[in-house]
C-alpha cells in the first residue's frame, strides 16, 4: 500500500519534471516559401536544446539538411515538422534545402 | 539543377548499388539463382512508392517522429539481416553449390529495405519537379547521369570482386558487408537524436577540417562506411558495438563448427 503511494508520487513528480523541461525547450519557427527559408538567419541561445518548427508553405517537398548540425529531414509540401538542435557551442551552423540548394540557404547562429 | 540531381541520385544509388554488387558476387560464387534479386528489387520498388506516397502521414506520427523512427528501424533491420548473412557465410568453409532459401532471404531483405529507404527519397525529390516543365528535363537528365554513374561503380565492384580467388572473394565480401551494415546502424543514431528520442551531447570529435562531409571523398565515405566528421558519442559507441557484435558472432560460430567436428 505504502509502495503504491510512493510510486504514485514518483510518477507525478516525473510527469511534472517532463512537463517543465518540455516547457523550457525554446521553439523557433522557420518557414519554407518559394524555395527560401524565412528567416534565413536564425539566432538561438548557445548550450541549450532548441526545437525547430519547420513549416513548408510550398506545394513541393524539401529536405532540410545541415552537415554542421548533422540533421537531415524531408518535409512534404504544405506540411510541417520538427527538428531538435543543440545544445550548440557558440558559432554559425549553415543549413540548406537539398532539393533547391541554389535558393534555400540559411544559417543558425548560436550565441 | 542538373548537377544537383546528379549528386542526389548518385548518393542514394551508391549505397544500394554497393550492397547489390557485393551480394550478387556472393550469389554467383554460391551458384544461387539471381531470382531473389528480382523479387527484392520489385518489392523494394513497390515499398518505396508506398512509403513516398504516405511520408506526409508517417512523418506526423508519434509527435512528428514517424519519419526518423521508420528510417532508423529500416536501417537496424538491414544491419541485423547482414549480420546473420555474414555469420552464415562464415559457416560455409568454401563455396559449394547451394540451393539455400535462407541465404537468398538474408540477401533479399537488406536489398529490399535499402531500396525502400533510398528509392522513396528519389521519388519524393522527383515529385517536386513533375509539374515544373522548365526544370523537369534537367532533373530527369541529371538523375539518369547520377544513376548511370552509380550503376557503373556497382558493375565495376561486381567484376573486380568476382575475378578474385574464392577465399579472397569471401573475405572482401564479408568485410564490405560488415562496414556497410555497421555504417547504416550508426547512422540511425543522429536520426533518433534529431527528434529527441535520444539525448544530444557534444560531438566526440571534429574532423571536418581534415575531411569534410561536403567533399567528394567525404560523401563517398559517408555512403560506404557511415563516415561522420562530428559524431555523437552514442554514434561512436554503436559503431564499435556493431562491429564487436559481428566479430563475436563469427567467433562463436567458429567454436561451434569446431565442436561439431
Amino acid at each position: 500500500m505504502k509502495d503504491k503511494k510512493i510510486n504514485t508520487i514518483v510518477l507525478i513528480y516525473c510527469l511534472f519534471l517532463s512537463a517543465t523541461t518540455q516547457a523550457k525547450t525554446l521553439i523557433v519557427e522557420i518557414e519554407i516559401k518559394n524555395h527560401l527559408f524565412i528567416p534565413a538567419e536564425v539566432s538561438v541561445p548557445a548550450n541549450k536544446k532548441v526545437k525547430l518548427l519547420i513549416i513548408n508553405s510550398d506545394p513541393t517537398p524539401e529536405e532540410f539538411e545541415s552537415y554542421e548540425l548533422n540533421r537531415e529531414k524531408v518535409i512534404i509540401g504544405n506540411k510541417k515538422t520538427i527538428i531538435f538542435i543543440g545544445p550548440l557551442k557558440p558559432g554559425r551552423y549553415p543549413f540548406f534545402g537539398e532539393f533547391n540548394p541554389k535558393t534555400a540557404q540559411g544559417v543558425i547562429i548560436a550565441r | 539543377m542538373l548537377l544537383n540531381s546528379v549528386i542526389i541520385v548518385l548518393r542514394e544509388v551508391l549505397e544500394a548499388g554497393l550492397l547489390i554488387s557485393v551480394l550478387l558476387a556472393l550469389s554467383k560464387t554460391f551458384n544461387i539463382n539471381f531470382r531473389w534479386l528480382i523479387v527484392a528489387i520489385t518489392f523494394g520498388f513497390i515499398g518505396a512508392v508506398v512509403y513516398a506516397m504516405n511520408l506526409g502521414v508517417i512523418s506526423e506520427l508519434f509527435e512528428y517522429t514517424g519519419q526518423e523512427v521508420t528510417n532508423a528501424t529500416l536501417q537496424i533491420i538491414i544491419y541485423i539481416s547482414l549480420v546473420f548473412l555474414v555469420i552464415f557465410i562464415q559457416a560455409l568453409e568454401k563455396p559449394t553449390n547451394l540451393k539455400n532459401k535462407k541465404i537468398s532471404l538474408l540477401m533479399s531483405i537488406p536489398i529490399m529495405l535499402a531500396i525502400i529507404r533510398e528509392g522513396s527519397e528519389i521519388i519524393i525529390y522527383f515529385s517536386g519537379f513533375i509539374h515544373n516543365s522548365e526544370q523537369v528535363l534537367s532533373v530527369i537528365m541529371g538523375s539518369f547521369i547520377g544513376a548511370g554513374i552509380g550503376a557503373s561503380i556497382g558493375v565495376l565492384i561486381y567484376y573486380s570482386i568476382l575475378t578474385r580467388k574464392s577465399e579472397t572473394l569471401l573475405m572482401i565480401s564479408k568485410c564490405a558487408l560488415i562496414v556497410v551494415a555497421t555504417g547504416l546502424l550508426s547512422q540511425s543514431i543522429p536520426l533518433l537524436i534529431q527528434v529527441d528520442i535520444l539525448e544530444a551531447y557534444e560531438p566526440l570529435w571534429d574532423t571536418s577540417s581534415i575531411l569534410s562531409e561536403k567533399s567528394m571523398l567525404g560523401q563517398l565515405l559517408y555512403a560506404v562506411l557511415g563516415y561522420e566528421s562530428t559524431p555523437a558519442p552514442q554514434q561512436v559507441a554503436v559503431y564499435v558495438a556493431g562491429i564487436g557484435i559481428i566479430f563475436l558472432g563469427l567467433i562463436l560460430k567458429g567454436i561451434k563448427i569446431k565442436a561439431v567436428r
